[in-house]
């Protein structure tokens, strides 16, 4: 079939806007052979899909190392990295002090039963609702143990 | 598993939290980066990252480096970011899906001709890995719809598997290839228009 270079594409078994779906979806996976066939059949007689298929398949390639090609290295600023900082030496803190609460020393009168269930609802703030309340309660000023002081339990 | 946190523990020096803003946190910021196009949404990523490492401290037995772990960590952030974003337009396709009815004929479906591909883009293989090609590419996936861009993002930079997009965002596999198809005549076109 004789190529129609600068004149319309011309009627095939499938139209160009199949025939693009078509180099798509074989740039990433197989496609059956009939389809195949087809695509081969409209490429032979259509060179404005050819130069589609050409392009498609450079930007693909492109795509890969895409990207990547910069004259500056992304950096975080430095406040924000200090409160990231604050923030995991927050947590680190908490959950040590935590740990320690719930160690062998603690366990008497801050363990009772109804303490217990006094203060079930008690959680890690970093486990509240949503990311912005975590990100703002991130920093937690109260450990698990000064809720309880021992003088305000009832047996 | 937290190095000097507790001296009695078995030393299972594994994570040291108290090191990753230093060596890790730019790192991952570039990494956001490179598939999220919102320095804001970027830093967000990081810190979500972060607190979800101390969260799941416990969930790493040290088959792999800190780094690679952490990143890992922040990959499932980033594709739970595309799952979001894609829900939020699924039913608003957006100005370059309705430019996309313009690029073929209704009738046959071929091209029309102010769409037609054109121009020589052999001639200067090499321009396409210039900072100025990858600028221009950047700006045209930035107009795509976040449902195209997200699924153009996880094939062709995060190199996914098709079936493991389907899935995160929940797709069928007609829908999945036609938004593949869509995304790439737009972005050809974009790259015509301002590159060539």
């Amino acid at each position: 079939m004789k190529k129609l270079i600068g004149a319309e594409p011309p009627k095939t078994l499938i139209g160009c806007q199949k025939a693009t779906y078509l180099i798509e979806r074989q740039q990433l996976e197989d496609i059956v052979p009939a389809q195949a066939s087809w695509l081969e059949l409209h490429l032979g007689g259509c060179a404005i899909c050819e130069t589609y298929m050409e392009q498609s398949i450079l930007i693909n390639k492109c795509l890969k190392g895409a990207l990547q090609i910069t004259d500056v290295k992304p950096e975080l600023e430095l406040e924000f990295k200090e409160a990231l900082q604050e923030h995991i030496a927050a947590f680190l803190e908490n959950k040590k002090n935590a740990r320690l609460c719930m160690s062998k020393s603690f366990r008497g009168p801050a363990y009772s039963p109804i303490v217990r269930g006094k203060y079930r609802n008690i959680r890690y703030p970093a486990q509240a609702r949503g990311r912005e309340a975590a990100i703002s309660e991130f920093s937690v000023q109260e450990s698990f143990c000064t809720v309880m002081p021992i003088g305000d339990i009832q047996i | 598993m937290y190095k000097g946190s507790d001296p009695n523990e078995k030393s299972r020096t594994l994570l040291d939290p108290n090191s990753w803003v230093e060596l890790y946190a730019d790192y991952l910021y570039g990494y956001s980066l490179t598939k999220i196009k919102s320095t804001e949404v970027a830093k967000d990523l990081v810190q979500e990252t972060f607190l979800s490492a101390l969260q799941g401290a416990d969930s790493f037995h040290g088959l792999c480096s800190e780094k690679t772990w952490l990143t890992a960590i922040l990959k499932n952030k980033i594709v739970d970011f595309y799952r979001k974003e894609a829900a939020k337009f699924q039913n608003r396709p957006g100005p370059a899906a309705a430019e996309n009815q313009a690029f073929f004929e209704a009738e046959d479906g071929r091209w029309a001709a102010q769409h037609y591909p054109v121009g020589n883009w052999d001639v200067q293989p090499d321009a396409m890995h210039t900072l100025e090609f990858q600028q221009i590419l950047k700006a045209c996936m930035a107009k795509l719809p976040p449902l195209w861009s997200s699924v153009f993002t996880m094939k062709h930079l995060d190199d996914e598997e098709s079936e493991a997009i389907m899935r995160h965002l929940n797709l069928t596999a007609s829908n999945y290839w036609v938004i593949i198809h869509r995304a790439k005549v737009n972005l050809r076109s974009c790259l015509q228009k301002n590159w060539i």
